[in-house]
């Protein structure tokens, strides 16, 4: 069977800086994923799960007032479950355990928009580039994730990475020189080196002469780019691989 | 490394211009992600861009290569944009001796 969509899945890199200090890349966690869009207004944090399943989540996020407020919730099987605050942002939503079989939805506000999914195995949605600000100059960070083809034999050829729409006009992004890399930066402050960033409008291919072998990865930098003393955004980017499939 | 060894490094991956999204689509792509409908921005990136070809690594090796951001303009279809070159540390060529 070819490859489908759902083959090729986003992933996080293990080192997820909170801070400007902390390592910022390196492996694959293919328990997280940089999916969670962001609200559109003010509101509770709606959970839930599609079958049998009481574990717990820990919400964490930004009130309207911009404090950092963090909650546990406990899932409640198919009945939705709303949390005590009320959010601006949400930064990450992270389940106690994993699950090989449910899926949790994450809603912005009870029966409201889906902001983020839980698939089975996932076991947290982070943002990018968390509790980052800008200052009195240009604040260029670096994070990265991962494209990952998760077909069970075959490979995704002529393979090509693209930012595919960037809302706030922040972000470039750029491949690791080879695939399967655990390269880190040691803050996120820090340039990878040797990695070209390019906006949304210039599709780049893989290493590996744009071969995504089964079970392979390619790790692609996101480059966040603060004008001094900008205003605060909440803001969502897309990447997308594709490519060809026997 | 030299620039020439650099230069190789960065045409491993092929980039290509993909074409200036018209500001009422860009609209579009945004309105769609408001609403976290991330299919539909993508879908509207894609088909709102003219596309363009031109090799962009072109671009690349004909600027600096010190990890700074350096607008750009493409040769074929007038996009301009940023982009941020690669930061190598590079060595002088040897020159090559030779007598006639």
């Amino acid at each position: 069977m070819s490859i489908v969509s759902s083959d090729l899945v986003c992933y996080c890199a293990a080192s997820r800086p909170e801070d400007d200090a902390s390592t910022s890349g390196g492996a694959i966690d293919t328990a997280s994923q940089p999916a969670l869009t962001q609200f559109g207004t003010s509101a509770k944090v709606a959970v839930i799960s599609d079958g049998t399943d009481t574990r717990s989540v820990t919400i964490e996020g930004r009130d309207a007032g911009g404090a950092i407020q963090t909650e546990s919730v406990t899932l409640n099987g198919t009945s939705e479950v709303l949390s005590t605050n009320t959010y601006s942002r949400v930064l990450s939503i992270v389940l106690g355990s994993s699950s090989g079989t449910r899926t949790v939805l994450v809603k912005e506000g009870s029966g409201g928009t889906v902001r983020g999914t839980l698939a089975p195995n996932i076991t947290g949605l982070y943002i990018m580039f968390r509790k980052s600000a800008s200052a009195g100059t240009t604040q260029v960070r670096y994070e990265k994730l991962f494209w990952q083809n998760n077909n069970g034999s075959l490979s995704l050829t002529s393979a090509q990475m693209t930012l595919t729409t960037d809302a706030a006009s922040d972000i470039q992004i750029g491949c690791d020189v080879a695939l399967n890399s655990s390269a880190s930066v040691a803050n996120r402050l820090t340039a990878p080196s040797s990695v070209v960033f390019v906006g949304d409008n210039v599709a780049q291919g893989i290493p590996s002469s744009g071969v995504l072998a089964a079970a392979s990865k390619v790790g692609v930098w996101i480059q966040e780019t603060l004008a001094a003393n900008a205003s605060a955004l909440t803001s969502t980017f897309t990447t997308q691989l594709a490519g060809q499939t026997v | 490394m030299t620039r020439t060894e650099a230069e190789a490094q960065i045409r491993q991956i092929p980039r290509r211009c993909r074409g200036a999204l018209p500001e009422a689509e860009r609209a579009k792509v945004a309105d769609a992600l408001r609403a976290g409908d991330l299919a539909a921005a993508r879908l509207a990136d894609a088909k709102g861009r003219p596309g363009c070809g031109h090799d962009f690594n072109d671009v690349v090796c004909a600027g600096p290569l010190d990890g700074k951001m350096h607008s750009y303009t493409c040769p074929d279809c007038g996009l301009s944009a940023t982009y941020t070159a690669p930061l190598y540390v590079l060595e002088e060529e040897a020159p090559v001796a030779a007598e006639n």
